[in-house]
């Protein structure tokens, strides 16, 4: 209540200063050939997560504790259940609680439990909510919009700021509608981009969003990765243009076929 | 003579449940969901696509690719193929065939979303009076037919193996899906733009998108004036002919003398299968056969043909059914902009 009535440019600051101390997951970059690619493990680590706890939901919602290790490492071995997994971490502060989440794919079986029932299910007081989660084949891109949704105690946040912070060094504040619905277009902030999906590492970005509530200070982080926008490289009006010239050759096709057919050759017998 | 109406006309039925099957498979994320695994089946035996975002299901091509490029190819690489190479694999095949068996090649002609878009532009073409009445001469056909299986064989299944395998370009993992113009054509009908691209990131990206664009083009161009242009070269039909013994719908038909007489079943025939006019057997469902019932409606001796479930039959030849469609289709073809310009003309210089 009392961030609202802040004049807007220092609730940024606060709010920026705020969230870089926040606890988030990264992954962590390991190797994966394409022979293993279904059967390789995940690693994240959580950052800045000291005395924090760790649990894994599975996309059949069960819900396990995960042993940090020394850094704040878990490795995750598929676990034969197909589709959105959970890194959920926790800790109480001495001005409330802080919490961290990440939603990541495993191949396996699929479970018969609709990804969206993994997202809708509470899984911490405070939440950022993606709506929906990048499915397969899909990632979160630069230059393009996703929306999530803030939810304290399970109920929309609506008018709250929430941070974005990006590996790429871009912040920016952006704040819900009525709904407590964020629509966040990814910043195109990569410094080099290469030709290819595959030439081009992705980055990493939390959003971060703090709440005072009875007195007791909320914050939590949702990570992620987002890629290139492959627009860099893969032109629209160009694509019209080589559509343009199939719409001349067909359309030549056409005429000949029309002009065999009314000369009689190659008419059916 | 009544007009036939409607809810007995096989044309207007297959119509209409081309028209619900478009709106389900390209729009339905909203009734289904939007992930992947609240999808149909996920092997879809007809061409609806991943990069539609609002899909009902996906196409087992796409599956099938991936799994032959991403799982079989780097196994058979590692010396390690075994039964978690193989399990997802049959899995796929095996959710084909359980729906593939319900319907059997009908899924092209009355469900598949790119196979209601071309009837839908030919529909236009004949508006505009465009439409050619002959169908493609043997010759033709007979260079098209083969196509199909290079399009199988290659693209959905030797290509992405030997990305597999580490023989060709990674790009060449899912070539098929670079080429589809049903990947184009649905984005296009959800409002997306972002499948319609000249890719300039490997020469490889770039061939692949000028062949999908160019082949969008020419179907856009090519479906105004010939029926099913895309249908005859696609890698369904040749998937759909591999397994046609175990579908439950079938075509029959009881050979008469007077069919070497007749040939309209052939003329109706809009994948020009000729032998459906010649042939003296009983089964008559032709690998580039959609099952789309028009030589059934277009026979006109009793009992000759017939299209059945099983052994139900669902359509049976009828000289009076015959009659009827025959003069719908006469007025139908008819009611066209060209025909309509030419009778206003005609119109006026009598008058003048």
């Amino acid at each position: 209540m009392m961030m609202r009535l802040l004049p807007l440019p220092l609730l940024l600051v606060l709010t920026t200063v705020n969230a870089q101390a926040a606890m988030h997951w990264e992954s962590v970059p390991h190797k994966v050939t394409m022979a293993h690619i279904r059967s390789a493990p995940q690693m994240f680590r959580l950052e800045d997560g000291t005395g924090a706890s760790a649990r894994l939901m599975q996309p059949d919602l069960a819900v396990h504790p995960l042993p940090l290790a020394g850094d704040g490492r878990v490795t995750i071995k598929p676990d034969g259940k197909e589709y959105f997994h959970v890194l959920i971490a926790e800790r109480d502060t001495p001005s409330g609680h802080e919490s961290a989440i990440r939603y990541f794919h495993l191949f396996g079986r699929p479970t018969g439990v609709s990804p969206e029932r993994v997202t809708d299910a509470r899984k911490t007081a405070l939440e950022i909510v993606p709506d929906p989660l990048p499915r397969e084949h899909w990632s979160y891109l630069s230059n393009h919009s996703f929306e999530f949704v803030l939810r304290f105690n399970g109920k929309p946040l609506a008018d709250h700021p929430v941070t974005l912070t990006t590996s790429n060094g871009t912040e920016l504040t952006l704040k819900s509608d009525a709904n407590g619905r964020v629509r966040l277009t990814f910043p195109d902030d990569f410094p080099e981009v290469h030709p290819g999906f595959m030439h081009n590492k992705p980055a990493g970005f939390t959003l971060r969003l703090a709440h005072v509530s009875q007195g007791k200070r909320y914050l939590t982080t949702l990570a992620g990765d987002y890629r290139t926008d492959p627009a860099h490289w893969q032109s629209f009006y160009g694509g019209v243009l080589v559509a343009g010239g199939g719409v001349l050759l067909g359309g030549f096709l056409g005429w000949r076929l029309r002009r065999r057919g009314a000369s009689g050759k190659g008419r059916m017998k | 003579m009544n007009a036939l109406p409607w809810w007995k006309n096989l044309s207007v039925l297959r119509k209409i449940v081309q028209l619900f099957s478009f709106v389900f498979l390209v729009y339905g994320s909203g009734v289904v969901g939007f992930y992947a695994a609240d999808k149909l089946s996920k092997a879809f035996p007809a061409l609806a696509c991943a990069y539609d975002t609002k899909t009902a299901d996906y196409c087992v091509l796409i599956p099938l690719q991936h799994q032959l490029g991403h799982l079989l190819g780097p196994a058979i690489k590692a010396g390690a193929v075994g039964l978690m190479t193989l399990i997802p694999l049959l899995t796929t095949l095996g959710t084909f065939l359980l729906l593939f068996v319900l319907l059997n090649k009908a899924f092209c002609g009355w469900v598949c979303p790119l196979g209601s878009f071309q009837e839908l532009l030919g529909l236009i073409g004949q508006k505009l009076g465009l439409r050619r009445r002959e169908s493609l001469g043997d010759g033709a056909v007979d260079r098209i037919r083969p196509v199909k299986w290079l399009m199988l064989g290659g693209l959905v299944v030797v290509f992405p193996l030997l990305s597999g395998l580490g023989f060709v370009d990674h790009a060449l993992g899912d070539p098929f899906c670079k080429i589809c113009p049903s990947r184009i054509m649905t984005t296009l009908f959800t409002g997306h733009v972002n499948q319609l691209y000249l890719d300039t990131s490997s020469p490889t990206y770039m061939v692949l998108s000028i062949l999908g664009d160019t082949l969008f083009g020419m179907i856009l161009a090519l479906g105004l004036t010939l029926r099913q242009p895309f249908c005859r070269i696609c890698p369904m039909l040749a998937m759909h002919a591999i397994f046609k013994k175990i579908g439950l719908v079938r075509l029959v038909k009881n050979y008469t003398p007077r069919c070497e007489k007749c040939g309209l079943c052939a003329k109706a025939c809009p994948m020009d299968i000729r032998e459906i006019h010649t042939s003296q057997e009983k089964d008559i469902l032709f690998p580039d056969c959609t099952l789309c019932g028009r030589c059934v409606e277009f026979c006109p001796d009793k009992g000759v043909m017939a299209m059945k479930y099983a052994v139900i039959p669902i359509k049976v030849s009828d000289p009076q059914y015959f009659k009827h469609r025959n003069k719908a289709q006469k007025s139908w073809e008819n009611a066209n902009l060209i025909a309509w310009l030419s009778r206003g003309k005609a119109k006026t210089a009598k008058a003048s």
